[in-house]
């Protein structure tokens, strides 16, 4: 029974998620939204408007084309095909009647919205002087649902935080969109908030957040819960966020996403000397994946990283495949979806 | 006799005030254009310094301007902030349309008018800028044509209007 009410809150979460983004597309294609079966909206990850082609939208890790009454189809035949017209209608409610007032955002390919929802753009590019000036003539949005998953965190939290309360060094590794930055964020949260059956108390923790991805701000507020201790610095680089955060925020403990660049490795050397701690994500299959990677492997190598979880979705999003103790690469845990293939080298 | 001259006081007073009413316009209508040329250099400044989202202008801009212009604005906010899946323009001509019946705008500063709606909002600053300034340039040139015709007719209709009054009263009484 009580499954039962958590799976119906959950549905009914969902819906509302879907129900709040439906007011940022174009009437055409909010109404066809709105037909989508509830099962379905309840899980649905991307919505993708491509000029002149069918409108898609994709769950559960599989793609469908929809038609005007909102029923999905795995053929393009009897799709709603998608005008430049509703790209533009939609672009237009997803910056608030301003395109001007993204006009930066738009230089990266992607604005996020209110509720934390991210809209990747694509269109004509407008080189500058300096770069990438603008985008124009959009033919292209990817509506990317952003669903907080709270709690998925307290499988992690037996090893990333010892017997003594305190937290260690975690290096999260996964192929994309297999929840690393879900439960990134969602450990943000737990170690900001404390864990008090594991007599661990919260800790000031700086989030530097590139992408806007781990709080998802929307005009400076941030649209996820990353706790009471927690400070971001949004659309910053994260070299150079990680150093504003040492000396101006005095945090316990940093966390970024996908770091892998050489002015990364100095950032991280400045924080472990001043004793703060440092939790991170990576793209990688394997253990041997991550050690061929020039600065992340060495630091790997190094035993920067005291613990390195790896992720799947063989089991669904976020799905912990194993855990290593970085600092002699054995593992600490081996889920049942565990590969022999990931061998340590 | 006293009917007679009170009713000819009263006949030349409504018929002057009839023609103060119609110079009145030509002087509102001005007055109207100059305060909605200091709109248009809020609504420059706010997207071009501030980058605020156009609901927001339109409400910060709204209080700041004269009544007739304001009420278009916070008229447009309002609609906007409902999300009913309408775009800018749509909304604009909408608000423009209802809230132009009862100003001294004449059919050319309304269609002006609506013509901004068509390009607010949908590109970046620096075109933005540009539509502003060329529907403020257009503004200005009605601005002084406003007022051309303003010194032209005021004096006249006010005259007409009390030159028609003693005309009434020559002739009936």
């Amino acid at each position: 029974m009580g499954k039962r009410e958590t799976s119906i809150n959950k549905s009914e979460e969902g819906l509302s998620v879907i129900s709040n983004l439906e007011l940022y597309l174009c009437p055409d294609v909010r109404s066809i939204i709105k037909k989508l079966p509830d099962d379905f909206k309840s899980v649905l990850e991307e919505i993708r408007l491509r000029v002149n082609r069918p409108l898609m939208v994709s769950g559960n890790q599989k793609e469908y084309f929809v038609d005007i009454n909102g029923g999905l189809t795995l053929t393009p035949v009897g799709g709603y095909y998608i005008s430049k017209e509703n790209i533009e209608k939609t672009l237009q409610f997803a910056s608030n009647y301003s395109i001007y007032s993204i006009e930066d955002e738009l230089k990266n390919g992607y604005i996020t919205i209110h509720g934390g929802h991210r809209i990747g753009i694509v269109g004509k590019v407008l080189m500058g002087n300096k770069g990438i000036r603008t985008l124009k003539n959009f033919s292209g949005l990817n509506i990317r649902v952003c669903r907080e998953k709270l709690g998925i965190a307290s499988k992690a939290l037996p090893y990333i935080i010892n017997s003594k309360g305190e937290f260690l060094n975690t290096l999260l590794v996964s192929p994309p969109q297999c929840g690393k930055t879900t439960l990134l964020r969602d450990i943000i949260r737990t170690i900001s908030e404390g864990v008090p059956h594991m007599n661990f108390r919260g800790l000031k923790v700086g989030v530097v957040d590139e992408r806007s991805e781990l709080g998802a701000c929307f005009e400076g507020v941030p649209q996820n819960d990353l706790g009471p201790r927690t400070d971001i610095l949004d659309c910053c680089p994260k070299a150079e966020g990680m150093i504003m955060l040492i000396r101006s925020m005095s945090p316990q403990v940093i966390a970024t996403d996908e770091i892998g660049r050489t002015e990364d490795s100095i950032a991280i050397e400045e924080a472990m000397m001043a004793g703060i701690k440092l939790i991170t994500t990576v793209h990688g299959r394997s253990l041997g994946d991550i050690l061929n990677k020039n600065i992340i492997g060495k630091l790997v190598g190094d035993g920067v990283f005291e613990r390195i979880i790896f992720l799947s979705n063989s089991n669904g999003v976020g799905t912990m495949d194993s855990v290593i103790d970085g600092s002699n690469l054995t593992y600490l845990y081996k889920g049942v979806n565990y590969k022999d293939d990931r061998q340590v080298v | 006799m006293l009917f007679k001259f009170i009713y000819s006081i009263i006949i030349i007073g409504c018929s002057s005030l009839l023609g103060f009413i119609f110079a009145n316009t030509y002087v509102e209508r001005s007055k109207l254009l100059n305060s909605l040329l200091s709109t248009l250099q809020m609504l420059e400044t706010e997207i071009v310094y501030g980058a605020t989202p156009i609901p927001v202008i339109m409400q910060k801009v709204g209080h700041k301007s004269k009544k007739e212009i304001g009420d278009i604005f916070l008229s447009a906010a309002d609609l906007l902030n409902l999300n009913l899946g309408q775009t800018f323009d749509e909304i604009w001509c909408s608000v423009v349309t209802q809230e132009t019946k009862h100003t001294c705008f004449n059919r050319e500063d309304t269609d002006l008018l609506l013509s901004l709606g068509k390009n607010l909002g949908i590109s970046n600053c620096e075109d933005q800028m540009k539509h502003i300034r060329l529907i403020q340039e257009e503004f200005k040139r009605h601005y002084e044509l406003a007022l051309v015709e303003q010194n032209k007719n005021t004096k006249l209709f006010k005259n007409l209007g009390f030159l028609l009054g003693m005309t009434i009263v020559i002739i009936v009484l």
